[in-house]
């Protein structure tokens, strides 16, 4: 079932159903629980107030783009339910389709990894590796049971 | 942030779920010929679907992980653990897309139709509030 539920993270990209559950967060909650054990596992590691309020900003940041590609992910996935249930649809209209976003995706995943060198660079070296391996763990956790993203 | 990056990779995985077609196949479709080269291509789907994740979370895993607790680790780095999986995402997305034309070129337009308006009918429902 846990599997299944990965399959249904990645299968919004489906030719055919987009199968996303549709319930809402409040403005004032996290949108992925996960990122609150970020920010509580930083203000842990990181003993300097200003440098962890700055992380804290970075980790603010991670979760309005992470809530931006669900957006731009759903108008996707739409698109390509709009594609499939043509009969007359041809490849290279899937193709485009999927490159664009691939393009998209990438460009996105380059800001992400910005993020993540910039938490980096303001944590020290012992610093970095308990938070790195908390979000490894975290990482871990969330493959058993992945949810999938709401806005 | 690697969740948020696995995120991202899955998607762009173009990955493709066929299950939800079944049960309108044996709806729509009045050959049961048909229906079971259909449903044989829904396996096949699923199958690449199940090898492709075990291999991602088996290596692709791996290798994030390592490169992301690595302090000195660089962009480089990253760069190299991702296009090892984007390259797999293109074959996956584009084996599932063969799937895709598999199964309409064993439907008529007609049941094509019908098969994907009942889910279209069926997944605006599911996201009414409540629903």
């Amino acid at each position: 079932m846990k599997r299944y539920r990965l399959y249904i993270l990645v299968a919004v990209l489906t030719l055919s159903v987009a199968a996303c559950s549709s319930s809402k967060k409040g403005v004032n909650e996290p949108a992925y629980d996960w990122i609150e054990d970020l920010r509580s596992n930083t203000t842990d590691v990181v003993k300097s107030p200003d440098k962890a309020a700055s992380i804290l900003e970075l980790i603010d940041d991670l979760e309005i783009k992470l809530l931006d590609l669900d957006r731009v992910a759903r108008k996707h996935y739409a698109s390509l339910g709009e594609l499939t249930a043509d009969y007359a649809t041809d490849r290279s209209a899937f193709d485009r389709q999927m490159r664009d976003f691939n393009v998209d995706i990438q460009a996105r995943r380059a800001r992400l990894l910005d993020i993540r060198f910039q938490i980096k660079d303001l944590s020290t070296p012992e610093e970095w590796a308990a938070i790195a391996d908390f979000d490894n763990s975290l990482l871990k956790t969330w493959q058993r049971n992945p949810s999938i993203p709401k806005p | 942030m690697l969740i948020a990056m696995t995120i991202l990779f899955l998607h762009g995985g173009g990955s493709f779920s066929f299950d939800n077609l079944k049960p309108y196949v044996k709806e729509f479709v009045p050959d049961a010929e048909r229906v079971a080269a259909i449903e044989t291509v829904i396996k096949q789907a699923n199958d690449d679907l199940a090898a492709f994740f075990k291999r991602i979370n088996k290596e692709w895993s791996d290798q994030l992980v390592e490169t992301n607790l690595n302090y000195a680790s660089t962009r480089e780095d990253f760069g190299k653990v991702f296009a090892v999986v984007d390259a797999q995402r293109d074959e996956l997305q584009q084996r599932l897309l063969d799937r895709r034309f598999e199964m309409k070129d064993l439907t008529t337009p007609e049941e094509w139709q019908a098969i994907h308006e009942t889910i279209a009918a069926e997944r605006a429902r599911n996201e009414k509030p409540g629903g």
